[in-house]
């Protein structure tokens, strides 16, 4: 039986490498949260029952929250200026399956730390710190390696992908 | 502690700002004096007055001046640093005009000093206010005779100043708080035998010429290369745009050209703009003649996409004395330039906005029509040619009038006004505007290439982890954000603007990586069409 690489092959979490702007930091044991959402009104005229038009909407991109252990952290915080909500950075995480050519990427641009969460207590559980931050948009690098975004732009091109275009887009 | 105190000085508004590399300036002109040394570039100057100072006069000091003043064009005037070429071994001197002394009626005979050379651009003037006498003449060497003198044709006379009982007179510049300045125009009058000067007599001499720089001043190949250009290139801080205030001639474009890439040579992130001018109209050279002229230099030069060349002379109105001399109009344009620092175009560009925009109105302190309404100057709208493209090159940048009301003045225009071939319209780097922009992009994206040297990659059979890839490709996008560039170009929003290469060079444990930037540059609007229907209703 052929592998499809759909059927056959999947990515997981573990899959994936992070980096913040240039550097992987260690200690980094989920990033939570990442969702952007089209918001749009749906609208009903006179004499109709089901709506027949939307607004183009706009994009909500949520906050995320990036959870690291302690040591993690500290060496993040090693690393930052001194007041580091005042710096945006991207945050880059790459998905490949290790029998794949291609894979994922998500692609976190202008993050911003705006908090950071944590709980001290005398406990035998790994000391976690959690940084909220704000995330500006999302891009996602899918199989043919070109990066998109669920909604356009001003100045991005409104073509739709080679692939898309054999598809009838 | 002595008692505390405010000081308050008065002066004009002058610019302090650095505003960053790519409008930082480093002009190589004429001056009378070099503090700083030969052949050395200065530091930078932000108030016009302190560079006036220490440089002196000349048609470079003039142009930098205007580029610091702080007018409505150009608000917030970025830094400059000055490089005269003042002492460099083969700057020629300034070469006197001819003079016409039909206008004296006393019997001396006035004459060019010898061994005097102009310091600039400058139609001397002179006339007797007073001999003394009663317009019966005073004779030479008599106290009694009182001059005064115009460095522009008498549009502008200077203050008076008395013969005495010397033989011999010099033009100076007025110098408040120092002592005059010599224009380096002398006359010397004779009186062998009683000759005199009479009230209402003058003299005058056609535009004198400005000291001016040998090419292999500023730039001659070697290892490593000598010249101001590589002087710029090993200066402490980066320029975006380098101007050249004297006239450059066809063959001097190879020259420069090699020495614009020996400074990104030896220092990846000095890439400037060139800006350099084409000679002035000559007395009595008509605007064709002068088209033709200009498109035969342009025929002779090598191409090159960094090097923009400035056509046309006018009136100027000098920034610093309000003087109006018939000269290049190029430091009017050097400060509406260098006003795009913080007046942004209608897509908030700055580096990317052209000087042809009309909206940002005409040139400030330049008219190719004199106050009586004659032309002055080449006027592109009248005799076009030198916007190009000429014979499948770019043609130059210059100046045209609009006569209509509310909007009248001298406005800049530049098309595909650098020295490059006419690429296809789809693609090429043809305007200042573009290669300013495309710089700007190299700078921020090497600053940010740089910081990626030296990392740690994993690279299998010769392809780069996907992981550094995308980091580094998100931190290129960065750094043109960071850089200001986001209002440069077309597509500073699209997520794919720069992209890095799976396939890498390896040599042992270096691998060589491959950025790609895919910036699509702006068009400018070059003509509407207005269809007015003048229907009944």
């Amino acid at each position: 039986m052929s592998n499809n690489a759909i059927n056959n092959l999947a990515l997981d979490g573990s899959s994936a490498r992070i980096r913040l702007h240039l550097s992987i930091f260690g200690g980094i044991e989920k990033i939570t949260g990442i969702e952007e959402k089209l918001k749009q009104e749906k609208v009903v005229f006179l004499g109709e029952r089901y709506a027949t038009a939307r607004t183009p909407g706009i994009v909500e991109v949520s906050d995320i929250e990036i959870v690291m252990s302690s040591i993690g952290w500290a060496a993040l915080v090693g690393a930052l200026p001194d007041q580091f909500s005042e710096i945006d950075f991207p945050i880059t995480c790459n998905e490949r399956h290790v029998q794949l050519a291609t894979g994922y990427t998500v692609l976190l641009d202008q993050v911003q730390i705006i908090g950071t969460k944590q709980d001290i207590e005398a406990s035998e559980k790994m000391r976690r710190v959690t940084i909220p931050a704000s995330v500006m948009r999302i891009a996602h690098k899918g199989s043919d390696g070109v990066k998109k975004t669920l909604a356009r732009r001003p100045g991005v091109s409104p073509l739709v992908s080679p692939a898309g275009q054999a598809l009838g887009f | 502690m002595p008692p505390p105190s405010v000081t308050i000085v008065r002066a004009r508004g002058a610019g302090i700002a650095d505003a960053g590399t790519d409008f930082r300036m480093a002009i190589i002109g004429a001056s009378s004096l070099a503090p700083w040394g030969t052949g050395v570039l200065s530091t930078l100057y932000g108030d016009p007055d302190a560079l006036a100072l220490d440089a002196g006069i000349g048609d470079g000091v003039d142009a930098a001046y205007h580029a610091l003043a702080r007018t409505d064009d150009n608000p917030n005037p970025p830094a400059l640093a000055f490089l005269s070429t003042l002492g460099l071994s083969s700057t020629a001197l300034g070469v006197r005009g001819s003079l016409t002394t039909s206008g004296v009626t006393g019997s001396t005979t006035v004459t060019a000093t010898a061994s005097t050379y102009p310091l600039g651009t400058f139609e001397p003037r002179v006339r007797v206010v007073d001999d003394g006498n009663n317009g019966a003449g005073c004779v030479i060497g008599v106290e009694g005779i009182v001059l005064q003198g115009s460095v522009n044709n008498g549009r502008d006379w200077l203050p008076t100043s008395r013969l005495g009982t010397d033989t011999t007179w010099k033009l100076q510049l007025p110098n408040p708080g120092g002592s005059p300045i010599d224009t380096g125009v002398q006359y010397d009058f004779s009186n062998g035998s009683g000759e005199t000067l009479k009230t209402g007599d003058f003299w005058y001499e056609s535009k004198t010429t400005p000291p001016q720089f040998a090419v292999a001043d500023l730039y001659t190949a070697g290892s490593p290369g000598t010249g101001a250009l590589m002087t710029i290139a090993r200066a402490a801080f980066n320029v975006g745009l380098v101007v050249v205030t004297e006239p450059v001639a066809a063959g001097d474009i190879a020259t420069l050209k090699a020495g614009l890439t020996a400074m990104a040579a030896l220092r990846a992130s000095c890439r400037p703009s060139l800006i350099v001018r084409f000679r002035d109209q000559a007395a009595g050279e008509s605007d064709v003649a002068y088209v033709a002229a200009f498109q035969e230099f342009r025929a002779a030069c090598a191409d090159d996409e960094r090097i923009c060349v400035w056509a046309g002379d006018g009136w100027l109105t000098d920034a610093q004395r309000s003087y109006v001399y018939s000269r290049s109009g190029l430091p009017s344009f050097l400060a509406k330039l260098q006003g795009m620092s913080v007046l942004a175009g209608p897509k908030g560009e700055r580096i990317a906005q052209s000087p042809g925009m009309t909206s940002r109105g005409p040139l400030v302190g330049f008219s190719i029509h004199d106050t009586a309404g004659n032309p002055v100057g080449h006027d592109e709208r009248t005799h076009p040619g030198i916007l190009g493209p000429l014979a499948g090159k770019g043609g130059g940048a210059c100046a045209y009038y609009e006569a209509a009301d509310r909007i009248a003045g001298t406005y800049a225009c530049v098309q595909t006004d650098t020295l490059c071939p006419v690429l296809p319209a789809t693609q090429g780097v043809q305007s200042l505007m573009d290669n300013r922009v495309s710089s700007a992009c190299e700078r921020a994206l090497y600053n940010i290439s740089f910081l990626a040297l030296g990392g740690a990659d994993v690279v299998t059979d010769f392809i780069l982890d996907d992981d550094t890839r995308e980091a580094m490709a998100a931190a290129g996008m960065k750094a043109i954000k960071d850089a200001g560039l986001e209002n440069e170009f077309a597509n500073a929003n699209d997520p794919n603007l720069l992209t890095v290469d799976a396939l890498v060079t390896v040599d042992g444990t270096l691998n060589g990586v491959t950025w790609r930037f895919n910036n699509k540059l702006y068009r400018y609007t070059n003509s509407v069409t207005v269809w007015v229907a003048n229907a009944r209703g």
